[in-house]
């Protein structure tokens, strides 16, 4: 044997004995108690398809680049926004407890980790299992808790706590993740549908035109949302629009006859938002001349936001002839 | 053969005693103690608000004096019961958020006036929510009377808008004056470099020392903000980063307390906060070094004590580079070219080079090697991502855009003051 080979050779065995080594020292089987260390959401598709595509695409996975978070945060240069923006898990630093900030895998935004990594290292979800992952069922993840880490930043878990769906055991995920078929059993939906979701900020809130004699009386109804509507601050901001056509038939100009919205910071004015269960009533004269009356409900990503634009959202339309 | 096995088994797993990827033998102690009681004692130094019926007292006389329904002789004898009134900053700082824009205005020319540095806080505050032009123009001017000039960058700006400049006028006119300057010419263009050259001086003055204690209302109120860092909502540490970032004197004595305080959010944020300091911050250099053995706050240490350029931390960011620890190595990788130390060049291009270390490492590993190499291989590595669109554009345009602050901002310094021969 040449002097190279038995190089090789050597080598070769060197190179066999190391990975036994590191095999014997550091298990990576499945189902064992010292399973590996989970540390990119992309670990997880192999096994969980159809949820990653759902995650993909969501405003978690987006929340670090989002071009309108990333505005308003000032490209992050608000460190603290990244808290939540680009979280490490949760259980790093426990229920209730603020998320720190990772610098890791920006374009994974709120990733599976930020859930579903356990204090210990194993993966958690609703249910437990011995293959693939291993998930440990843990009775605190679909909690309201895990949710209140970030999204009580502005209130929202505060006003669910004080609806009655709190009372009636309807949490965030009833609404914002729902149950749907996954293979031969159920999972949970994880596009987490929020205000960016027309249907969704539908199924929040009714919108009521009646006549009461000389008066127009418009209703706005917070039925289905479990938290305040618009929930969140700032941003959000849902307005409530007339207008009325005269005798010629020619339209007026829409007007604003009511905002909600929570003012931002020390901005001035009064908490707008329509608690959950709440109804808010306007009552607009009727001018003389009006053969019919017009009311729009449109939601706005922003206070800045126009009819029509993609920061706007038409909810509902309602019409009434007067004459 | 041995050493073979060695490199092959490495990072076969730490020691319990170990610090991750760092020589923990050369590192300080870690001493972590409960501060929060501690800060709040300071905070407690400042006087309590008034009761309801001198509040409301003090509301009416800021109304009287600044209203445009009062009468000139009114608003005359107002200001004067104001200002001889002892809780007259009180009623002055609750004018800030006054509905009308030109009472705000008022009350901070006043608190200008007035030169009690204790307001400093509150007017930086206030500055950055400050929406209209006006009451804007005059919180920077009264900052600046106060001997803060955070807010030109701000002022300089109005310049440039026609909409603005007649409100940024007689501050600008104020401001310059106060500091003894007169542009070459009498143009927005000229007012505006001025203003830019005198917030560059203020800039290299602004230093880290202790909160003196003949100001215990101004150090009370700094400590009140750290306090905030521990709370549950992010807004009190937006407000206490804000302040704390904009000082002339950075108070030392308070931060190095909630560096070292056992309550985690409250030794985080305060890292933020000297990070967001940059060279300011370098005397509290020494005190992040020990946070390299803190398990919660090390990444956030590494990428301070970068900006702050503490260069005795240079040898542990390189091992950290090639530790196991993801975060860790992002955040040695990103902080080595801040922290300016050439010999980083070396083990820097060879964690660029590796194709098998996680993009996160590489990108930042570029963009330190463009901070500190004049090759282009580190930005060329960037521009690539950007091209191929492989890696979060954001964070590539945002890499990409503080090298380019940074040059300018170096132009700057080297048009400014020729190097001696």
């Amino acid at each position: 044997m040449s002097l190279s080979a038995r190089f090789a050779v050597a080598a070769a065995v060197v190179a066999a004995l190391a990975v036994f080594l590191r095999t014997i020292t550091r298990p990576v089987g499945n189902a064992s108690t010292e399973a590996r260390r989970f540390t990119s959401s992309q670990e997880c598709r192999s096994c969980h398809p159809d949820v990653f595509d759902e995650w993909q695409g969501s405003h978690h996975q987006i929340a670090y680049s989002n071009p309108e978070v990333r505005r308003l945060s000032d490209d992050f240069r608000n460190k603290e926004c990244q808290a939540c923006h680009l979280p490490r898990p949760v259980s790093e630093t426990g229920l209730l407890n603020r998320t720190l900030p990772r610098m890791t895998r920006p374009d994974e935004g709120v990733d599976c980790l930020t859930c579903h990594l356990g204090a210990d290292g194993r993966i958690v979800g609703m249910r437990g299992g011995a293959s693939g992952c291993a998930p440990v069922a843990d009775a605190d993840f679909l909690s309201v808790s895990l949710c209140e880490t970030c999204h009580n930043q502005h209130k929202t878990t505060d006003q669910w706590r004080a609806s009655s769906y709190a009372r009636e055991g309807v949490t965030c995920n009833d609404c914002h993740m729902p149950e749907v078929p996954r293979g031969a059993g159920s999972g949970r939906r994880h596009v987490f549908e929020g205000c960016h979701d027309p249907q969704m900020l539908r199924r929040a809130a009714t919108f009521e035109m009646r006549r009461e004699g000389e008066e127009l009386i418009v209703s706005t109804t917070n039925s289905g949302a479990g938290h305040n509507f618009p929930t969140e601050e700032r941003h959000r901001a849902v307005d409530v629009l007339v207008r009325f056509h005269g005798q010629a038939g020619a339209a007026g100009a829409w007007q604003r006859l009511y905002r909600f919205r929570q003012p931002y910071r020390d901005e001035p004015g009064e908490d707008t938002q329509l608690a959950a269960g709440a109804t808010h009533t306007e009552r607009v004269p009727i001018p003389p001349d009006a053969v019919r009356a017009q009311a729009r409900l449109w939601y706005r990503l922003n206070p800045f936001a126009v009819d029509g634009d993609a920061a706007s959202t038409l909810l509902f339309e309602r019409e009434l002839e007067l004459r | 053969m041995v050493l073979c096995v060695a490199a092959l088994c490495g990072g076969c797993g730490d020691g319990p005693d170990q610090v991750a990827g760092t020589s923990a033998h050369t590192l300080p102690p870690l001493e972590l103690a409960p501060h929060l009681d501690l800060l709040r004692a300071i905070a407690s130094a400042q006087p309590a608000p008034p009761d309801e019926q001198a509040r409301a007292e003090l509301a009416e006389l800021v109304e009287a004096s600044f209203s445009s329904d009062a009468s000139e002789t009114m608003q005359q004898q107002a200001l004067e019961w104001l200002l001889a009134h002892e809780r007259a900053r009180f009623a002055l700082e609750e004018g800030l958020r006054h509905a009308e824009p030109g009472v705000r205005s008022h009350c901070a020319y006043q608190l200008g006036l007035l030169g009690d540095r204790t307001a400093i806080p509150l007017l930086l505050w206030r500055e950055r929510q400050e929406q209209g032009i006006e009451p804007a123009c005059w919180i920077i001017g009264a900052l600046a009377s106060l001997g803060n000039l955070s807010g030109l960058p701000r002022l300089a700006t109005m310049l440039t808008d026609s909409a603005a400049q007649a409100a940024a006028t007689p501050v600008v006119d104020r401001i310059l004056g106060e500091a003894r300057r007169t542009p070459p010419e009498r143009t927005w263009e000229a007012l505006g470099a001025e203003l830019a050259t005198l917030h560059e001086e203020w800039l290299a003055r602004r230093r880290a020392a202790p909160a003196t204690e003949e100001e215990p209302a101004l150090r009370g109120r700094l400590a009140a903000l750290l306090v905030g860092l521990e709370e549950f909502q992010l807004r009190p540490v937006d407000e206490a980063r804000t302040v704390f970032t904009r000082l002339s004197v950075v108070p030392s004595d308070l931060l190095r307390l909630a560096l070292s305080a056992e309550e985690r959010y409250l030794r985080v944020h305060s890292i933020e906060i000297v990070r967001e300091l940059g060279r300011a911050g370098a005397p509290l250099g020494e005190a992040l070094l020990p946070l390299l053995r803190d398990p919660v706050a090390r990444p956030y240490a590494v990428e301070a004590l970068g900006e702050v350029g503490y260069a005795p931390a240079a040898p542990h960011f390189v091992e950290l580079l090639r530790g196991e620890d993801l975060e860790l190595r992002v955040a040695a990788a990103s902080a080595l070219g801040p922290l300016g130390d050439l010999s980083a060049v070396v083990p820097l291009r060879a964690t660029l080079n590796d194709a098998t270390t996680p993009m996160d490492v590489r990108v930042r590993a570029a963009f330190s090697l463009a901070c500190l190499d004049a090759s282009d291989a580190g930005e060329g590595f960037l521009r690539e991502r950007l091209d191929r669109g492989d890696y979060h554009a954001p964070t590539i345009r945002e890499l990409l855009d503080r090298l380019e602050r940074d040059r300018r901002a170096a132009r700057a310094i080297d048009a400014a003051e020729p190097l001696p021969k």
